[in-house]
């Protein structure tokens, strides 16, 4: 079946700061080749690992990176590895990267370089902070650059540190930036024949995570603050997530006739259940605004809210929610992600045969479903050099010989 | 002549509200598409009409929120239900390459307006519906927003302290994660319609594109059976490495000591006090086993001092670390500064206000963002007259006819 980047091929040199970018592409039907140095990319190296074991073939976050994808090894610090990559340049429709700024220059395989081997070339370099600026060298772990990019300010209990996603955000908000870029970039040169330079920061790419947090300051000359499990709505506070039985939910209470109707059911509910304080009892809601309602009136409403919601699992709320119209969501784990009804009726989930282990291991699947050229998330991603022979021996038409001696020499 | 930007000559209507759909158009405006946000003044934009607002005055073109999202755009105030408001639609539709919704599923199908209809008007058009859980299935009727579908995404169950409940990212975050993944969509599918003559419908629910970016905790459970716990921020391959109290009024840096040789650089940089050699301190294995009191000795440094000298001294050093930047921080951010991400462009209503530059930049054709967000109907005479071609007479119509708002 056709694809929508049929015949586009992309050079991974990225490590988990960049991976998604690539299997965002490869998922689009680009032939996505990760290059890896001889030792393995270091996202092999990270957990979870299939079976609690690490092992370079067992990371489940590397897995979750690479659908799609072929591997080959290759040594960039040799000369015959450096000629080797240039080879695949001559062919390849992009090249993206997150090493350090100006390795590549450093290699000698910087853009300059490798447009004059093929001024199509698309080169896209992914780091903390851009190429350049007064940062450009500073490190960047995720948890820093959630800092910085102002998403860990807000997310935590007011008085306690503020806190991360744990999962690198700010490596998957880069990827996925440098594959809507790198694409942008790319139309151009549909256009135009010609390549370009694509320079992505993970820094600013996690600030257009932030919400209206930039403008509360430049329109307001506010900073909003950590807010727990409370969200400033208006003038006062109003807690949103409520324990229940199994876990916990997410609720909105909102003012106005077309959230009124499913509020007001809510509270005869409770109160069939003898769980309705009396000031509650035909509270109309329609007439709310939450924007100005009190701090007391938020309090007292949680305290009636939590104390039913926490003789209730999530799907039962869940439940009614979806059939009386209740801003109301499950707090999911992955057990309930994996079993989400939705999910699984658009097939989202995807089984992926890993013989070597001996299993089928669950993955995400297409991000989006398209009508023309669907997103198929078909091949497990690959073993360290898995691919070598067939692209260096099939499609470069290196001989056995050369392969043997490049091994050796420690080139791939 | 100005410079060429990457999608000089694409064109691109909207029918989006709140964050997804407008943000992708807006990205795509930045770089140089045409994007015509088409809204009603009947139910304005949830964006249009929440806090905050320039000074503090509510005003429906006055909020920060939307703007964000929706500069480099012309705006056009429609009324669909009006005969003449859907022609105009029509002939939008017509003069387009992409059209993103982001609307309840169903809602643009009572306009004739679901892929079925606009195929019909533009058999090569491209089609864009986002919202929170795809178009059909047993949840497509979930009504709720960002915040809802990131509770459901799984963020807020593994975001929070050890200790205590779930906390989450502060609010919508599917949608934080959402736009990206489209604008890379549809620009593909702009290079394959190129190609084969063939426009497509993409269907997008942002719940799973949620599930991408939490996948490695996913498939854990998957595979090996198990459920994420909540930690803080702690990192298995990492200490010390979190948020720590500084000087001042909640202020923090993060910290993230990775090896060997950075916990060496650490340890210099704060002066080598008698407990950076104590054994229990001594490896990586030793530091996680009593990461409680490393912390607690790793903030009673910091908060001798400011976030921004911890920041400093740390990276000269070669340790990772940041200030944990509040929104005024973000505007004076030096690094922000020198990349020009804040550009102030002057709104018709609140006069000059900045706007996020795209996070990306392009060597051959730069892209910045140009145009302020639209008040509410400002471009209906350019589109009508310079987008759709209509005549004096013709425009002047269509405003009497009551379908402009």
């Amino acid at each position: 079946m056709d694809s929508l980047l049929d015949s586009i091929r992309v050079l991974d040199l990225t490590d988990e700061k960049g991976l998604l970018c690539g299997r965002i592409l490869g998922d689009m039907g680009a032939d996505v080749i990760v290059v890896e140095s001889p030792s393995g990319n270091s996202a092999r190296r990270r957990g979870p690992f299939y079976q609690d074991t690490p092992h370079p073939e067992r990371s489940l976050f590397w897995f979750a990176l690479n659908t799609n994808k072929r591997s080959i090894t290759l040594n960039l610090e040799t000369v015959d590895g450096r000629e080797l990559f240039k080879k695949l340049v001559r062919t390849s429709d992009f090249v993206i990267e997150s090493f350090s700024p100006h390795h590549m220059d450093d290699l000698g395989l910087g853009y300059e370089v490798l447009a004059k081997l093929n001024p199509a070339l698309v080169m896209t370099s992914i780091t903390p902070f851009g190429t350049q600026g007064p940062y450009a060298s500073y490190k960047g772990a995720d948890i820093v650059l959630m800092g910085l990019s102002g998403l860990s300010y807000i997310s935590g209990e007011p008085t306690r540190e503020p806190l991360r996603i744990p999962v690198p955000q700010s490596y998957f908000h880069a990827g996925s930036w440098a594959a809507a870029s790198s694409m942008i970039a790319f139309y151009h040169r549909e256009i135009t024949g010609q390549g370009q330079k694509v320079d992505v920061s993970m820094q600013q790419a996690a600030t257009w995570a932030t919400y209206s947090t930039q403008e509360w300051w430049s329109y307001a000359k506010t900073n909003l603050t950590r807010q727990g499990t409370w969200r400033q709505i208006g003038t006062s506070r109003m807690q949103v997530l409520y324990p229940c039985q199994d876990g916990h939910v997410m609720l909105f209470i909102l003012g106005g006739a077309a959230a009124a109707a499913g509020q007001d059911l809510f509270i005869e509910w409770m109160d069939k259940e003898g769980m309705c304080p009396d000031w509650l009892r035909g509270f109309d809601f329609s007439k709310l605004d939450v924007s100005t309602a009190t701090q007391d009136f938020f309090n007292r409403l949680s305290e009636a809210l939590v104390s039913f919601t926490a003789t209730k699992t999530k799907a039962e709320l869940f439940e009614w929610a979806l059939e009386n119209t209740l801003f109301l969501a499950p707090v999911s784990n992955a057990r309930d992600l994996l079993e989400n009804p939705q999910l699984r009726a658009r097939n989202f989930w995807i089984s992926l045969e890993h013989s070597e282990l001996e299993t089928s291991i669950t993955h995400p699947g297409p991000f989006a479903v398209l009508s023309e050229t669907p997103i198929q998330v078909a091949k497990r991603a690959p073993l360290l050099g898995e691919h070598n022979m067939e692209i260096y021996h099939g499609e470069l038409g290196l001989s056995n010989q050369e392969l043997a001696l490049l091994k050796q020499g420690e080139v791939i | 002549m100005e410079k060429p930007l990457p999608l000089d000559g694409v064109k691109i209507i909207e029918l989006t509200r709140v964050i997804v759909g407008s943000c992708t158009g807006r990205i795509l405006g930045d770089c140089g598409a045409t994007v015509v946000h088409v809204e009603t003044a009947k139910k304005p934009d949830t964006l249009r009409i929440i806090f905050p607002y320039k000074d503090g005055t509510p005003g429906i073109n006055r909020a920060g929120y939307f703007n964000k999202y929706n500069a480099d755009k012309y705006g056009m105030a429609l009324d669909l239900t009006h005969p003449r408001g859907i022609e105009v639609m029509h002939r939008l539709i017509e003069w387009t390459d992409v059209f993103i919704e982001s609307n309840v599923p169903g809602v643009v199908a009572k306009h004739g307006l679901d892929y079925e209809g606009v195929k019909e008007i533009k058999p090569d058009i491209i089609m864009l519906s986002t919202c929170q859980m795809g178009q059909k299935g047993p949840l497509a009727r979930f009504k709720g927003y960002g915040v809802q579908g990131a509770a459901m995404a799984g963020f807020h169950e593994l975001t929070g302290y050890s200790d205590s409940g779930p906390v989450g990212p502060f609010g919508s975050y599917t949608d934080m994660v959402s736009p990206q993944w489209l604008i890379a969509a549809v620009v593909a599918a702009l290079i394959y319609r190129r190609r084969t003559g063939k426009g497509q419908y993409i269907d997008h629910s942002q719940l799973e594109t949620g599930s991408h970016f939490l996948a490695p905790l996913i498939m854990d459970y998957a595979a090996n059976k198990r459920l994420a716990g909540r930690v803080g921020n702690r990192e298995e391959f990492a200490a010390p490495h979190g948020a720590y109290r500084c000087k001042g009024d909640d202020r923090w840096c993060t910290i993230a000591v990775c090896d060997d040789e950075e916990w060496g650089a650490f340890c210099r940089v704060i002066g080598s006090p008698p407990w950076t050699k104590e054994s229990r301190f001594s490896s990586l294995l030793e530091r996680k086993r009593n990461e409680d009191e490393l912390d607690k000795l790793v903030e009673s440094w910091a908060m001798e001092r400011t976030a921004e000298e911890v920041m400093s001294l740390m990276q000269q050093a070669g340790v990772s670390a940041g200030i944990v930047a509040t929104a005024e921080d973000l505007h004076r951010d030096s690094q922000f500064r020198y990349q020009g991400h804040f550009k102030l462009l002057n709104h018709t209503e609140i006069g000059a206000v900045p706007f996020d530059n795209p996070p990306f930049r392009f060597s051959k054709t730069p892209c910045e963002v140009r145009m302020s967000a639209p008040c509410l109907g400002e471009h209906n005479e350019y589109i009508c007259r310079h987008i759709l071609g209509m005549s004096d007479e013709e425009f002047v119509e269509l405003i009497q006819s009551g379908a402009l708002e």
